[in-house]
């Protein structure tokens, strides 16, 4: 968030009138009416101040001994964030010796102070991360190499549900232990595509049917128009558009741009024709998050595991929905949340014990499950169960079994400026009917530019 | 003062020549009330929001007037966060940094207004400086230096540095310009009672600025309560938050509560609104008080 | 008293009284001693808060700018290669500062305009101006993300409340923060209401303008507009100075509009001069390089706001002089 904002406001307020003859011009009667404030008034200005300063020192409790146990740190909305308190008790509740505290902020807020706290030393010993900040921080070195601790307690890829382990994986090294998943699918309105005399889709569907649906649903015009698909792609996750027929513009270990391999053209093609050939999906920037899929006005859209509740709550029974895993031919990103240890870490033993229980232990995955789908293959298994009436119908094992296929979205330093020139390519495309091809060969000049720099 | 006895004369004629521009002034009200509602629609929408329910939230048209008015939000919001320790954590930074401010501010606006010193235009231009570079540029070095005096997690980087006139240069130069329109006068004939100049700053300067001070405890009191990013970097421990911190947990990484965020952010507006009525009062009345009736 | 006399001028003529130099010179060499030294006593606190607080984060972001640096690891100097890559190859440079231009010019210019529009006439006796006094204010002390999150609702193309307005008026609204075209209006649009400040300020200037001069002008028979042109603006000139010069600095540096509502984009239409430091420090992790960046818009800063104090000293009227 923008720093100190609220200055803005005053800045406009705090113009004064250079001149001679400032709007806040004392006269002589004011001298009349204005007495010096009298020794009573000082004295207790005074006190008052000090009462205050007091106040601000005793703000000075938490700081950071060596002797204070492990520190915990997560960022989430009001229910993320009582759930991990919750899990940190249960781990103290578990291991009588071990303390953990916690300190949290909202998602976007910390990790804006993450890598100021990397480099101070500040962070803390154990960190929720989501799968994004693992690559898009890893250069920074602030997470510490669990592998060794992953080879000697035998935990390995099939530990987790497929693919878990991926986001971990950074040269080599393996950065983070899973704790939430996020299986993607397609959500669609039911009772819009029976009005449009559609079918449901059926897992394993193509993206013939897929694109013949979208099509078929839109219509109207003006502002009350229906549309095919909701453009969650390109917008604020550029990296969903060259994922959905498998590929990264660039290969982050080469250090090279692929922004003209065929997945990614083909990929950005298809959105292309969505919008102006079949007139199914507005353009990428058109569309705020503010009206999705939950308004009603959309057939199909792009579902994420954590839009769960939000999304059961918002749409309540104004419409029928169903959730169905991507059409045969797509990958799609992955995505997920995960515990790392801080390399700082003067603890890396206990943190990394207390990150296993995150990742591994059946009651703490159980927890955690309001947040997303558990990444413990076991726990993921039942979790379906428990899940409120029509989200239990969706089709978990084929949407989690999807996620061997995602791709993970590398991110961080030059590979974010890519990201942004790709999107910048997105809307140009989507908008103003920018031929994909060329638009796809000036992002591949541009960051191979960007990468020789 | 010469212009108060022809004062009752001009006011006269004025408002004689207001009466017969009355029926001039009603197409005024026609812009005036377009752009009134424009100002004020997004305050409207976001009351509107915090009574919604999820499903109204999301319906078009749009809805102005919710179905009915539950609090849900409201409850909601105060069990979802520590809503009302983070508000007290705001009146407390908030109050104490105006107060710095004040302190601050005042005394070298006074010096740059009457005192003269080889090196004063270098320093205002100094002054006006600081507010040239965007304040994050500056928030690496700034937290190592927090963390070197072991500031972290206090309040202190948010009220301290406040005292010492960081990010004080609008209220400075407000408040140089506000001095400027005092009489010297005053001042050279309370140097001849054998008044210092503490003592003409405490007694005629700051009672004589009113209306100026009213203006700089308001806007540091919104600019403290509005302040995100200082809190965020420099607190850690919850239980030190502020309310921007606080309202931020309404939105996820993915998600927004969208009736709580409004919910919230209702209450959060209702103190500086109160402030501002108070205020309101000092402030358009001390200013027309000072205008031309000399 | 001369109700008329300016501050400038009153500060000049209470100017130690230079004749007695050649009989006391002792004396008011000592004056003057004291007087500097008073200076210096109150500025106290503000010099500790600047040598110890300010001046040493600004002098290592100076530095930073001349490294290569990711905010994490040491910075490593490399001299002016910064600014060759910013000045030479980099296409983001120039454009940003269009743009940022563009918002600054906007918004200074409609903002100039709108306040002193609504604070003329709220200057009347127009009944319920306190009322629109209040609500022209409410905007610029309510800030902060829950009103951007309402901003971006109201601008949302097809389910916004904008749009649906004009829609039932007959009119297909524009894709506002969507489209390249409209995304920085928008942005104007939403800043536009948050000048209230700049209102009050003209609305304090306003009163300050003596009663006299313009029942002189309404007795000479002068119409509203020429009143308007002929007095009102002429004595509110140094205010209206102000105005412009503190709106340039503040909205120059334009950055949480932008960040919040559009990231920069459609198609970095709205990618300002802000934004594009910020990625560069944060998102990019090129501190090294956003610190070059933050020091060339400094001195842009500086230069406009001498330029602009400069054009402005023959045109503003003081009505001392």
């Amino acid at each position: 968030m923008p720093p100190r904002t609220a200055k803005r406001c005053d800045a406009d307020l705090l113009l004064s009138p250079a001149g001679p003859r400032g709007p806040f011009r004392v006269t002589w009667r004011a001298r009349v009416t204005a007495r010096p404030p009298s020794r009573r008034a000082v004295l207790r200005g005074a006190a008052a101040g000090a009462a205050l300063a007091a106040g601000t020192a005793s703000g000075c409790g938490f700081s950071r001994g060596s002797g204070d146990g492990l520190v915990f740190g997560f960022h989430g909305d009001s229910i993320a964030i009582d759930t991990y308190q919750q899990v940190a008790e249960l781990y103290q509740r578990r291991n009588p010796g071990a303390r953990v505290r916690c300190t949290y902020a909202d998602s976007l807020g910390f990790f804006q102070r993450l890598p100021l706290m990397f480099r101070a030393g500040t962070a803390p010993d154990v960190v929720i991360v989501a799968e994004s900040w693992v690559s898009g921080l890893s250069q920074l070195g602030g997470y510490a190499d669990l592998t060794r601790f992953l080879e000697r307690d035998g935990l390995g890829e099939d530990t987790w549900v497929p693919g878990a382990l991926t986001p971990a994986r950074i040269e080599g090294q393996t950065l983070c232990l899973p704790c939430l998943v996020y299986p993607k699918g397609i959500a669609y309105n039911r009772t819009l595509l029976r009005e449009a005399g559609m079918p449901d889709p059926r897992p394993g569907w193509r993206e013939a049917q897929f694109v013949e649906t979208a099509a078929a649903v839109a219509h109207g015009s003006g502002a009350g128009r229906v549309w095919g698909l909701h453009n969650g792609f390109g917008t604020a996750q550029p990296w969903d558009v060259p994922t959905i027929h498998g590929s990264l513009p660039f290969d982050p270990y080469e250090r090279r741009m692929t922004a003209t391999d065929p997945r990614v053209v083909s990929s950005l093609q298809l959105l292309a024709d969505l919008v102006h050939e079949h007139d199914a999906m507005p353009g990428a920037a058109q569309e705020q998050d503010t009206v999705n899929f939950t308004s009603g006005r959309f057939g199909l859209a792009l579902f994420a595991g954590y839009f769960l509740t939000a999304w059961t709550e918002q749409i309540g029974s104004r419409f029928d929905w169903g959730v169905v895993p991507f059409p045969a031919e797509w990958s799609g990103t992955y995505q997920n949340n995960n515990a790392a240890v801080f390399e700082g870490s003067r603890r890396k033993e206990e943190a990394f014990a207390f990150a296993r229980f995150l990742s591994t232990d059946p009651e703490a995955q159980e927890m955690l499950a309001p947040l997303g789908t558990p990444a413990l293959r076991e726990t993921a298994g039942t979790w379906q169960r428990g899940l409120p009436a029509a989200a239990a119908e969706y089709p978990w094992p084929e949407l989690i079994q999807q996620m061997e296929d995602q791709l993970v979205a590398y991110q961080g330093g030059v590979f974010n400026k890519i990201w942004d020139v790709l999107g910048g390519a997105v809307q140009a495309v989507e908008n103003t009917g920018k031929p994909v091809g060329q638009a796809l060969h000036e992002v591949q000049e541009r960051g191979t530019e960007i990468l020789r720099a | 003062m010469t212009a108060t006895a022809p004062a009752p004369r001009s006011r006269t004629t004025l408002r004689l020549s207001l009466t017969r521009g009355r029926i001039a002034l009603v197409p005024l009200y026609v812009p005036l009330c377009i752009a009134a509602f424009f100002f004020i629609l997004p305050f409207v929408w976001m009351l509107s929001g915090a009574f919604k329910e999820p499903s109204e939230i999301a319906a078009y048209p749009p809805q102005f007037i919710p179905d009915g008015l539950g609090t849900g939000n409201f409850t909601e919001a105060a069990a979802g966060v520590s809503l009302w320790r983070y508000l007290g954590n705001s009146v407390l930074v908030a109050v104490v940094s105006t107060v710095g401010t004040l302190f601050c501010s005042t005394l070298t606006a006074f010096a740059f207004a009457y005192l003269r010193a080889p090196g004063r235009n270098l320093l205002f231009g100094l002054v006006l400086s600081t507010m040239m570079l965007p304040p994050f540029i500056i928030l690496i070095p700034s937290y190592s230096l927090y963390q070197w005096l072991g500031w972290l997690d206090t309040y202190l980087p948010l009220t301290v540095p406040h005292f010492l006139g960081v990010g004080c240069a609008f209220y400075i130069f407000l408040l140089r310009q506000f001095f400027l329109g005092i009489p010297r006068e005053l001042f050279e004939a309370a140097r001849i009672d054998g008044a210092g100049r503490l003592r003409q700053y405490w007694q005629i300067a700051l009672p004589l600025a009113k209306p100026a001070l009213v203006t700089v405890t308001l806007f540091q009191f919104v600019a403290s309560w509005n302040d995100f990013f200082g809190p965020l970097i420099f607190l850690t421990d919850s239980s030190k938050f502020t309310l921007p911190v606080g309202i931020r947990f309404f939105q996820g990484l993915y998600t927004t509560d969208y009736g709580a965020l409004m919910a919230a952010s209702c209450v959060s507006v209702l103190p500086v609104l109160l402030l501002f009525l108070v205020a309101q009062r000092f402030f358009v009345q001390g200013i027309a008080t000072t205008g031309g009736k000399g | 008293m001369n109700a008329l006399h300016t501050p400038t001028t009153r500060a000049r003529e209470a100017a130690p009284p230079a004749p007695r130099r050649a009989e006391r010179p002792s004396r008011w060499q000592r004056f003057r001693r004291s007087e500097s030294a008073a200076f210096y006593l109150f500025l106290v606190p503000w010099i500790v808060g600047l040598v110890g607080l300010t001046l040493a984060p600004m002098l290592f972001s100076l530095y930073a700018g001349f490294t290569r640096w990711d905010g994490v690891h040491s910075p490593e100097w490399i001299g002016l290669a910064n600014f060759r890559v910013m000045f030479g190859s980099d296409p983001d440079f120039w454009p940003s500062f269009g743009r940022t231009f563009y918002y600054a010019g906007a918004r200074v210019t409609l903002g100039v305009l709108m306040a002193l529009a609504l604070a003329a006439i709220l200057n009347t006796r127009l009944p319920g101006r306190t009322f629109f006094r209040t609500v022209f204010f409410l905007p610029a002390i309510v800030t902060g993300v829950p009103m951007f999150v309402v901003w971006s609702w109201m601008f949302d193309p097809s389910g916004g409340i904008l749009n649906y307005l004009l829609d039932k008026v007959g009119i297909a609204g524009p894709a506002w923060l969507g489209s390249t075209t409209w995304s920085m209006p928008a942005l104007i649009l939403m800043s536009l209401t948050a000048t209230g400040g700049t209102m009050i300020i003209f609305l304090a200037g306003l009163q300050g303008i003596p009663v006299e001069l313009r029942e002189a002008a309404i007795v000479d028979g002068a119409g509203w507009w020429h009143r308007f042109r002929a007095v009102t603006v002429p004595l509110l000139s140094p205010v209206i100075l102000f105005n412009v010069v503190m709106g340039l600095i503040t909205s120059l540096q334009v950055f949480a509009e932008p960040f919040v509502m559009t990231q920069g984009g459609p198609e970095r239409s709205t990618y300002v001069f802000g934004m594009y430091l910020y990625n560069e420090a944060f998102w990019y992790s090129n501190v090294g390089y956003a610190s070059a960046l933050a020091w060339v818009q400094f001195l842009v800063i500086v230069a406009l706001t001498v330029l602009v104090l400069r054009f402005a000293r023959r045109r503003v009227h003081y009505m001392g002089s």
